[in-house]
């Protein structure tokens, strides 16, 4: 059976160290200025009682991806086991895929001068590694796998832990799931 | 820090094709709508039209990553995307306004050509298309002249598919609005007729006002269409003021924020409430005053350009690429990639003024039909 590759993200692992932003910059050659993991901060509670909240942030993969319709060009496209890539070859950098990621998800590579975004690190997945985000966290907080094996490690958390996807108002059916998100994360913007 | 992603070139680009567009409506209106009051506009409208439809396209492939793939959109075109469908309209257009030219211009540009020596007697060859008639100037074919004129026209209206673009994304809520495409539409007549009114002032030898051109100026179709455009931008912002979140930051960028100036000093109030009421003003007036025409034509063709900066940029606000903030502002390569498109337009248009019959050269007659009566 084809992969579906799904990453699971425990927030009450994260230490909010940014290790699989330096490791997917390191992994992938991602220029300066740009970033395709990156992490939100956010104080929560009143002060002096205040926590610090940590949230990873990539290309979710969406089942029904909003960037794949809008590429004029066709160089964006979902494979059939989930993952949603780019075209490097074909990209003529004109950025409506970037406008249309709810995400923010993609960015303008300014070396290739194409589209960018996270691919899961699909050289290291195709060659049985982990992707460099997961393989680098310290607190083991990223988890991938393929969510057509219920014996896969991202299965199980799935089936034990009650977990959300961002922004499910968007209908993108994100194939990035996190455990331990705080409800005022999941709508960015809200107060 | 970078600009926006979509930024100034973005919004020359949806500037440029609303001129393109509102133009060529202007001049649809005297050609094909029999408005008396647009005849004396209509020919300058028309090289308008030909001039930012060639242009339009420029900013969007200096801002393009890779500008030397833009054909893929027509070797690759997606049709789910509303961005593929813009290069295929634009050529459409083209085509349809440049044939159309030669049916409206064709006894001018026989009659010029039959003057002209050198580069220009060439260039006038080119545009009647077919043998330079001996004797007498044949009349034009009607039928030609209604088809073409009526495809560009439908075309034109076309031209409010950047409001499209920018409409579907369910990812930017400021810009998701339905209503996008007619508010580019109604932005476009209204910058489209002001420069082509503001063309013909400029380019005007005489002193008076006669009563062809204060029958023009007294027209309240301009008038009433920045009423419109106004109308539509203060619902649709009061309505957005109670939308989300994401949607209220971004208001607040553009009424009292970093955008505040742009979109509703200039864009609004100086670039729109100010022009319609000197226009109304100077329509009621006994003797219309070309000077007044002027400034308020001016302020608007400079008002729908804030105001459409405004809008597209302030979009970009949630959500920034990576993570990263970005400037509201554009970036120095921005500013002198835009000069350069201004200067090459300016080329274009005394060129296609020098080129072009547009002063008249045969009597005008007194409505589109009457040219239609074969001699």
């Amino acid at each position: 059976m084809e992969h579906r590759w799904a990453m699971v993200i425990d927030l009450r692992r994260c230490v909010g160290c940014r290790a699989c932003t330096v490791a997917c910059k390191s992994e992938n050659n991602v220029p300066t200025g740009v970033f395709r993991t990156w992490l939100r901060f956010e104080e929560i509670g009143e002060y002096p009682n205040t926590r610090p909240r940590f949230l990873p942030l990539f290309c979710n993969h969406c089942d029904n991806p909003p960037c794949v319709p809008v590429c004029p060009v066709l160089a964006t496209y979902k494979r059939d086991d989930g993952l949603v890539l780019i075209d490097y070859e074909k990209c003529i950098g004109c950025g409506y895929c970037i406008q249309a990621c709810p995400y923010g998800a993609r960015y303008m590579n300014p070396v290739q001068r194409t589209a960018d975004k996270c691919t899961l690190c699909v050289h290291r997945l195709e060659s049985g590694q982990a992707p460099a985000c997961v393989e680098t966290c310290i607190g083991r907080a990223l988890t991938v796998g393929d969510l057509n094996n219920p014996e896969s490690d991202v299965s199980g958390l799935l089936a034990n832990y009650p977990a959300q996807t961002l922004k499910p108002e968007q209908g993108t059916d994100p194939m990035f799931f996190y455990i331990g998100l705080d409800g005022r994360l999941v709508h960015e913007g809200e107060p | 820090m970078t600009s926006v992603e979509w930024g100034l070139p973005i919004v020359a680009n949806y500037y440029l094709a609303g001129l393109a567009a509102g133009s060529y409506i202007t001049y649809y209106l005297w050609q094909g709508f029999g408005l008396r009051a647009f005849r004396p506009v209509a020919k300058l409208a028309w090289i308008s039209a030909a001039v930012f439809a060639v242009a339009s396209p420029l900013p969007v492939l200096a801002h393009l990553g890779q500008p030397g793939r833009s054909y893929y959109l027509f070797t690759s075109f997606h049709w789910t995307s509303s961005l593929a469908w813009a290069g295929p309209i634009l050529v459409a257009f083209i085509l349809a306004v440049l044939l159309n030219g030669r049916f409206f211009f064709y006894p001018d540009v026989v009659l010029a050509y039959r003057a002209a020596r050198g580069f220009r007697r060439k260039a006038l060859r080119i545009l009647m298309i077919s043998k330079p008639p001996a004797g007498a100037v044949p009349p034009t074919s009607a039928f030609g002249l209604k088809v073409t004129g009526a495809i560009a026209f439908v075309l034109a209206l076309f031209f409010g598919y950047p409001g499209l673009e920018l409409g579907i994304l369910g990812s930017r809520p400021l810009w998701a609005n339905p209503a996008n495409p007619l508010m580019f539409l109604v932005t476009a007549v209204v910058s489209g007729m002001a420069f082509t009114v503001l063309l013909w002032i400029l380019l005007g030898r005489r002193a008076s006002v006669g009563p062809a051109e204060a029958e023009a100026l007294r027209n309240l179709i301009l008038p009433a269409s920045v009423g419109l455009f106004l109308v539509m931008n203060v619902m649709a912002y009061l309505t957005l003021s109670y939308a989300s979140p994401e949607v209220r930051e971004a208001m607040g960028i553009l009424a009292t924020g970093e955008l505040g100036w742009i979109f509703v000093g200039l864009g609004l109030i100086v670039g729109a409430l100010l022009p319609a009421f000197l226009l109304t003003w100077n329509a009621l007036h006994a003797k219309p005053l070309r000077a007044v025409a002027a400034v308020s034509t001016l302020l608007l063709v400079v008002g729908a350009f804030a105001q459409k900066y405004g809008f597209v940029v302030a979009g970009q606000v949630a959500n920034p690429p990576g993570g990263q903030t970005s400037s509201l502002w554009p970036t120095v390569t921005e500013i002198v990639e835009l000069a350069a498109v201004v200067a090459f337009l300016y080329f274009l248009l005394q060129v296609a003024l020098w080129i072009s019959p547009w002063r008249t050269v045969t009597p005008e007659p007194e409505s589109p039909t009457e040219a239609e009566v074969p001699a």
